[in-house]
C-alpha cells in the first residue's frame, strides 16, 4: 500500500465552493509514489474540481496539498512547512511543495506536476514536434535568452538538439513519429489524446494527472492506453493520478482507487476491494437487476 | 449649491443619452458576446440622418411646427438607422459568428472606420450645426447669483429615456421575443434546437439597439445642436464603459451606468478641468474592465477548464 | 438529362426553371435596390453645406442615390441569376498549401530586399535630385516606417495574439522622447534612438501589467482607452508638450556627426558631392531600412527560440501553456515590451523625418491603420504585413498623386479620408473572405524531417 508507506501527494481537508455550492467537502486522500491512482465517481462528484485544485487552476477554499518532489510527504515535515508560511522547502523527508500556495504554472514548473485535459488542449495549429518542444520550454528558456540563443551557436544548439531527441523518443513511443511534422489539429481524436500524454511526459513530471484519458477510445485503443500507462509507471517511474469512467482501464491498471460522490470520499483502497464495496456499488458501479428484484421491500434502492 | 444642482441636471441629461446608446452595446454583447465597435458610429449616423431630415422638413417641405417635425424625424431616423444596423449585421458580422475570436471585433473596427469616413466623405468635415430649437427653460431655483434652469430639452431627454427603458425592459422580461433573446444569450445552440430562429433574434437585437441609438442621436442633435463625423467614437466608448459598468447584459444596468458616466463627466468638467473630462471617462473604463469586469449588476462567468 | 425521353418537355422544364430563377433574381434585386435606396436616403441624397450667412442648407444629390440603387439592383440580379458554384472547398488538410506559394514567398523576400536597397538610387536616376525627394520621402521612408510599425505590432498581435488597439501610444512616446530630449538637452539622435525604444518598452510594461490578464475584446478596449488617455494628456499638458502646437525645430538627422547642410562642414562637402536636400532623405531611408531588416531578422530568429514559440503557443491556448509551466503573464509582458520598443524607435525616426511632432499624428485611426496592416497581411506573416503596408499606404499616396481625381471630387479632396474608407472596407472584406489575412500560412518553427506549412484555418486563437 504505497500510498501509506511512500506518499507522494498528501491531500488533507480539501474544500472547494462555487458560490453556495460545495463541490468538494473536506477531502483526504494520498497518492503513492510509483502508483497508478484512480479517482472515480459519478458525474458531478467533484473529480475534475479536485484535479483543478491539485494543478492550481482553481484556488481551493481550504485544505492542504503537500507534494514531495523527492522523498515522501511525511506528516511532521508537512506540518512544519505549513507553519513557516512558505510554499516549498527541502525537508528531512524530501523536497516538499504546498500546492495550495502555488499558481498553476508554478506547480507545473517547480513541483513537477503535468496534466492533460478533458477537452483536449493541444496547440492545434502547431505541429506535433512543436507541441512537444514547447513542453520543454523551461529547460530551454535559460539558454534561449542567452547570446548563444540569439546567434544560434554553442550551448543553445545542444540543448535544442537534446529537446528534439526527447520529443522524437516520445513520438516514437506513442507510434506517431511518422506524423511528427503534421499539425496537431489534423490528427484523429485517439491520436490527439496520445499526443497530449506524450507532451505532458516531455515536461518530465513527477506526477502525471490525466483527466479521462480513455474517453472516446474504442476497446482496442483503451487496451493500448493501459499498456502505455503501465510502462510510464514501470519504466519512467512516473506516478499517475487519473480520472476515469471506463472501468476496464481503472480496474486493470490501478494500484489505488479513491471514490467520490457529491464531493465526499466514500471509499479508498485497492482496486479489488473497491469493486466489492457496497457503498461504491450503490452510488456508482450499479447493481444487477436480478439482485435488486430479490431484495426485501424495505431495502429497495431507487436508482 | 446652485452650481451643483445645475451640474446634476446636466449630468443626468447627458447620462440618459449615454444610457440609450449603452443599451445597444449591452444587448449585442449579451447575445453574441461581441463588442459592436461600430455602434458609436451608428449613433453618429443617426444624428446626421436626423439633422438632414429636420432640415428637409423645415426648409424643403416647410413644416413650421417643431413638435411635428421632431416626431416625424424621430420615427424616420429610428427606421432608417435600424435598416443600416440590420444591413451592417448581415454583411459584417453574421458570417463570422463561428470564426476565431478576434475576427468579429476586427470586422467591427473596420465597419466603424468605414462609417465615420463615409459620412465624412458624403457630408464634409465641418461641424454641422442646427438652428436652436426647443429653447424653453424653466427656472428651478436661484441662489448665489446663479440661476438653476431646467430646459424643456432636458425634460424631454430624461423622459424619453425613462419611457424607453421601461418599455424595453418589459419587452425583454415579459414577451416571447425577450425570452427568445435571453435563451440565445445563455445557449444559442440549444435555443436553435428548440426551434428559436437565432438569426432573426440576433438581427432584431441589433435593430433594437440601433433604434435606441437613433433616439439618442435625435436627442443629441436637439440638445447640443452640433454634430461631426468624428463624433461617434468618443460617445461610443463612453457608452460602452457605461454598459460594462452596469454589467454586461443588464438593461437597467446600462442606463444606470450611463447616468453614472454622465454625472462623473459633468462634475469633473465643472469642478476640475474640462480638458481632461474624456480622460476621466477612459480611466473609468480601464479601471472597470480591470477590477470589475462583471460590472455592478452583471453575472461573473467562471471559465470551465 | 438522359438522352432518351421527350426532348420537348425537358426543354420546357429547363425554360421554366430558368425563368423562375430569373423571377426570383428579379425579386432579390428589387429588394436590394430598395434597401440601397433606404440606406442612401438621406445621407447621400442631400449634402449639408453652409451658405453665405453661415446657415446650413441642403444640396441635393438625387442622381447619385438612383445610381446607387440601380447599381445594387443590377449587381444583386447578376449574383442571383447566375450563382457562382462554390469556387473552393475550404478544407483544412495538413500540408495543403501549395509548395509554390511558400517558394514564391521566399523569393519575394530576397528580391524585395534587393529592390528596397536599390529604390532610392533608382528614384534618383529617374527623377533627379529634386524630383526624387517626394518619392523617397512620402513613398520610401513613410512606407518603411509603417512596415516597421506593422512588424512591431505583428509581434504583439500576430505572434502572441494580444489585440492592442492603442499601439500608437508607444509610437508617440518614442517621437516625443526624441523631440524633448533633443530640444531640451541637445541629445544626439543616436543616443535618443535606443532611449526612445527603452522608454517605450517601459511604458509597455507599465500599461501591460494591469491589463494582460484580460480576455481578448476587453484587452483591446483597455489598450484603446490607454492610447486615448495618452493622446489627451499629450494634447493638454502644454507645459511639457506644447499641446496641439507641437514641438518643432527638432534637430535634423546627421550623417554620424556631419550635418546635411550646404557648406564645408556638411555631408556633401565630405564626399565631394554637390549639396542636395535629397541626401538627408536617402540616408534616412537607409537608416529606417536597416532598422526594419534588423527587426525582421530578430523576429524570424525569435520564432525559433523558446520565447517566440511561447508567444505562438500563448495565442493558441493560454491554459495549456500554463499547464506546461509557462509563466503567461511574463510572456505577455515581454511581447508587449518588445512591440512597444519597436514602435518607440520608429517614433524617434518619425520625429527625425518630420522635425515636428504634435498629438494629431497619434490618433486611434493610426492604431487602427497599423492593426489593419497586420490583419490584412496575415497575422504572423512578416511578408504579408510588408505587402499590406505597401498596398495601403503606397496606394493612398498614389491617390494623392492622381490630379485627375481632384477634378472629379473637387478641391477639398483629402486622400487620407479615402484611405481610411478603403481600409475600413478592406478589414470587413478580409475578415469575411480570408479571416487569417492574405498570407494565412504558418511555417512551423522547428521540424523533424521537413517543414510543412500549416494552413491558417487550423490555428486556434483565444482558447481561454
Amino acid at each position: 500500500m504505497r500510498w501509506i508507506s511512500a506518499p507522494l501527494l498528501a491531500i488533507e481537508g480539501l474544500t472547494m465552493r462555487f458560490g453556495g455550492l460545495v463541490a468538494v467537502d473536506n477531502l483526504d486522500f494520498t497518492v503513492g509514489r510509483g502508483d497508478i491512482t484512480a479517482l472515480i465517481g459519478p458525474n458531478g462528484a467533484g473529480k475534475t474540481t479536485v484535479f483543478n485544485c491539485v494543478t492550481g487552476f482553481y484556488r481551493c477554499c481550504g485544505g492542504r496539498m503537500a507534494l514531495a518532489r523527492t522523498g515522501c510527504a511525511a506528516k511532521d515535515d508537512v506540518r512544519a512547512l505549513t507553519h513557516t508560511g512558505r510554499r516549498s522547502a527541502s525537508m528531512a523527508s524530501g523536497e516538499i511543495f504546498l500546492l495550495e500556495r502555488m499558481a498553476d504554472f508554478e506547480i507545473a514548473k517547480y513541483a513537477g506536476v503535468a496534466r492533460t485535459f478533458q477537452n483536449i488542449r493541444l496547440f492545434q495549429g502547431m505541429t506535433l514536434i512543436e507541441n512537444l518542444i514547447i513542453a520543454q520550454h523551461n529547460s530551454l528558456i535559460g539558454a534561449g535568452l542567452s547570446f548563444s540563443g540569439l546567434t544560434g551557436f554553442g550551448g543553445y544548439r545542444a540543448r535544442e538538439k537534446a529537446a528534439l531527441e526527447s520529443a522524437r523518443y516520445w513520438l516514437d513511443r506513442i507510434g506517431l513519429l511518422d506524423r511528427a511534422d503534421d499539425p496537431a489539429g489534423a490528427l484523429p481524436y485517439g491520436a490527439q489524446r496520445r499526443v497530449e500524454i506524450a507532451r505532458a511526459m516531455c515536461a518530465q513530471p513527477v506526477l502525471l494527472c490525466l483527466d479521462e484519458p480513455a474517453a472516446g477510445l474504442n476497446p482496442h485503443e483503451s487496451h493500448e492506453l493501459n499498456a502505455l500507462l503501465l510502462s510510464l509507471r514501470d519504466e519512467h517511474e512516473t506516478s499517475i493520478l487519473l480520472i476515469e469512467h471506463d472501468m476496464s482501464v481503472v480496474m486493470e491498471i490501478s494500484d489505488h482507487v479513491v471514490v467520490l460522490d457529491y464531493g465526499v470520499k466514500i471509499a479508498d483502497g485497492r482496486a479489488d476491494e473497491i469493486r466489492h464495496d457496497p457503498n461504491v456499488i450503490k452510488a456508482y458501479l450499479g447493481v444487477d437487476d436480478a439482485a435488486e428484484i430479490g431484495a426485501p421491500k424495505g431495502d429497495r434502492i431507487s436508482a | 449649491m446652485e452650481i451643483f444642482l445645475q451640474q446634476l441636471i446636466n449630468g443626468i441629461t447627458l447620462g440618459s443619452i449615454y444610457g440609450l446608446i449603452a443599451i445597444g452595446y449591452t444587448m449585442v454583447f449579451g447575445i453574441i458576446g461581441m463588442v459592436n465597435f461600430a455602434h458609436g458610429d451608428v449613433f453618429m449616423l443617426s444624428a446626421f440622418i436626423a439633422l438632414i431630415l429636420f432640415l428637409a422638413l423645415t426648409q424643403l417641405i416647410g413644416i413650421t411646427s417643431l413638435a411635428l417635425a421632431f416626431v416625424v424625424v424621430l420615427f424616420a431616423s429610428m427606421a432608417l438607422t435600424s435598416l443600416w444596423s440590420f444591413i451592417i449585421e448581415r454583411i459584417a458580422y453574421r458570417r463570422l459568428r463561428g470564426s476565431f475570436r478576434l475576427a468579429p471585433l476586427i470586422s467591427a473596427i473596420g465597419m466603424s472606420i468605414f462609417l465615420s469616413n463615409l459620412v465624412y466623405v458624403l457630408q464634409g468635415p465641418r461641424n454641422k450645426a442646427l438652428p436652436p430649437a426647443f429653447t424653453e427653460v424653466i427656472k428651478v431655483t436661484h441662489g448665489g447669483g446663479y440661476d438653476v434652469t431646467l430646459s424643456l430639452k432636458q425634460v424631454l431627454i430624461v423622459g424619453v429615456t425613462a419611457v424607453l427603458l421601461g418599455g424595453f425592459w418589459f419587452l425583454v422580461q415579459k414577451t416571447s421575443f425577450g425570452r427568445a433573446q435571453r435563451a440565445c444569450e445563455q445557449d444559442s445552440r440549444m435555443a436553435a434546437l428548440l426551434g428559436i430562429d437565432v438569426d432573426r433574434t440576433i438581427s432584431l437585437t441589433f435593430v433594437i439597439g440601433a433604434a435606441l441609438a437613433a433616439v439618442a442621436g435625435v436627442l443629441y442633435i436637439i440638445y447640443y445642436g452640433v454634430i461631426n463625423s468624428g463624433d461617434g467614437f468618443v460617445p461610443g466608448v463612453k457608452a460602452f464603459t457605461a454598459a460594462v459598468l452596469g454589467g454586461v447584459g443588464s438593461l437597467p444596468g446600462a442606463v444606470l451606468g450611463g447616468l453614472l458616466i454622465g454625472l462623473i463627466e459633468t462634475f469633473w468638467a465643472a469642478y476640475f478641468s474640462s480638458d481632461y473630462k474624456d480622460v476621466a471617462a477612459f480611466s473609468i473604463l480601464a479601471v472597470t474592465l480591470i477590477f470589475l469586469p462583471s460590472g455592478l449588476f452583471g453575472r461573473p462567468d467562471v471559465e470551465k477548464v | 438529362m438522359q438522352g432518351s425521353a421527350q426532348p420537348v418537355s425537358s426543354l420546357s422544364s429547363r425554360d421554366t426553371s430558368r425563368s423562375s430563377r430569373f423571377r426570383a433574381a428579379l425579386i432579390e434585386a428589387a429588394k436590394a435596390g430598395a434597401i440601397m435606396f433606404g440606406l442612401a436616403f438621406p445621407i447621400l441624397a442631400w449634402r449639408t453645406d453652409l451658405n453665405f450667412s453661415n446657415e446650413l442648407f441642403l444640396r441635393s444629390r438625387w442622381p447619385a442615390v438612383f445610381a446607387a440603387a440601380l447599381a445594387a439592383f443590377v449587381i444583386r440580379f447578376m449574383l442571383a441569376a447566375w450563382p457562382r458554384r462554390a469556387a473552393k472547398t475550404v478544407t483544412a488538410k495538413a500540408g495543403a498549401p501549395p509548395h509554390a506559394l511558400t517558394m514564391a514567398a521566399r523569393l519575394a523576400g530576397g528580391a524585395g530586399i534587393a529592390a528596397l536597397i536599390a529604390f532610392p538610387l533608382v528614384m534618383l536616376a529617374a527623377f533627379g535630385p529634386a524630383g526624387a525627394q517626394k518619392w523617397i520621402d512620402n513613398f520610401g521612408v513613410q512606407i518603411l516606417l509603417y512596415v516597421l510599425l506593422g512588424w512591431g505590432l505583428n509581434i504583439v498581435v500576430g505572434l502572441a495574439g494580444l489585440l492592442d488597439l492603442g499601439y500608437v501610444a508607444f509610437y508617440a512616446v518614442g517621437a516625443y522622447a526624441y523631440a524633448l530630449l533633443s530640444t531640451t538637452w541637445g541629445w544626439s539622435f543616436w543616443l535618443c534612438l535606443p532611449v526612445a525604444g527603452a522608454l517605450a518598452a517601459l511604458w509597455g510594461v507599465a500599461l501591460g501589467l494591469p491589463v494582460l490578464r484580460l480576455r481578448g475584446d476587453y484587452l483591446a478596449i483597455v489598450t484603446l482607452a490607454f492610447g486615448e488617455i495618452i493622446r489627451i494628456v499629450l494634447t493638454n499638458w502644454t507645459a511639457l508638450t506644447n499641446g496641439d502646437a507641437g514641438i518643432n525645430s527638432i534637430p535634423r538627422i546627421s550623417f554620424f556627426g556631419w550635418p546635411f547642410v550646404a557648406g564645408p562642414h556638411g555631408f556633401a562637402a565630405l564626399f565631394g558631392l554637390k549639396y542636395a536636400p535629397v541626401h538627408r532623405l536617402i540616408f534616412l531611408f537607409y537608416l529606417v531600412l536597416a532598422l526594419a531588416l534588423l527587426v525582421n531578422f530578430l523576429t524570424l530568429r525569435l520564432r525559433r527560440l523558446p520565447l517566440g514559440r511561447a508567444f505562438e503557443a500563448l495565442r493558441e491556448d493560454e491554459i495549456a501553456c500554463r499547464s506546461l509551466g509557462i509563466d503567461t503573464v511574463a510572456t505577455k509582458l515581454t511581447a508587449f515590451a518588445l512591440g512597444a520598443s519597436i514602435a518607440g524607435m520608429a517614433g524617434a525616426l518619425f520625429a527625425a523625418r518630420q522635425n515636428f511632432v504634435s498629438p494629431t499624428s497619434f490618433t486611434f485611426m493610426e492604431s487602427a491603420t497599423i492593426l489593419a496592416l497586420v490583419v490584412l497581411g496575415g497575422s504572423g506573416s512578416q511578408l504579408g504585413v510588408a505587402l499590406a503596408a505597401i498596398g495601403v499606404i503606397g496606394g493612398s499616396e498614389l491617390l494623392r498623386e492622381l490630379d485627375g481625381l481632384k477634378a472629379i471630387f473637387g478641391d477639398g479632396f483629402d486622400p487620407t479620408q479615402y484611405r481610411m474608407l478603403i481600409v475600413g472596407v478592406a478589414m470587413v472584406a478580409m475578415m469575411n473572405w480570408k479571416p487569417r489575412g492574405l498570407i494565412a500560412i504558418r511555417k512551423p518553427s522547428i521540424f523533424l524531417v521537413k517543414a510543412k506549412p500549416v494552413v491558417g484555418a487550423l490555428a486556434q486563437e483565444g482558447h481561454g
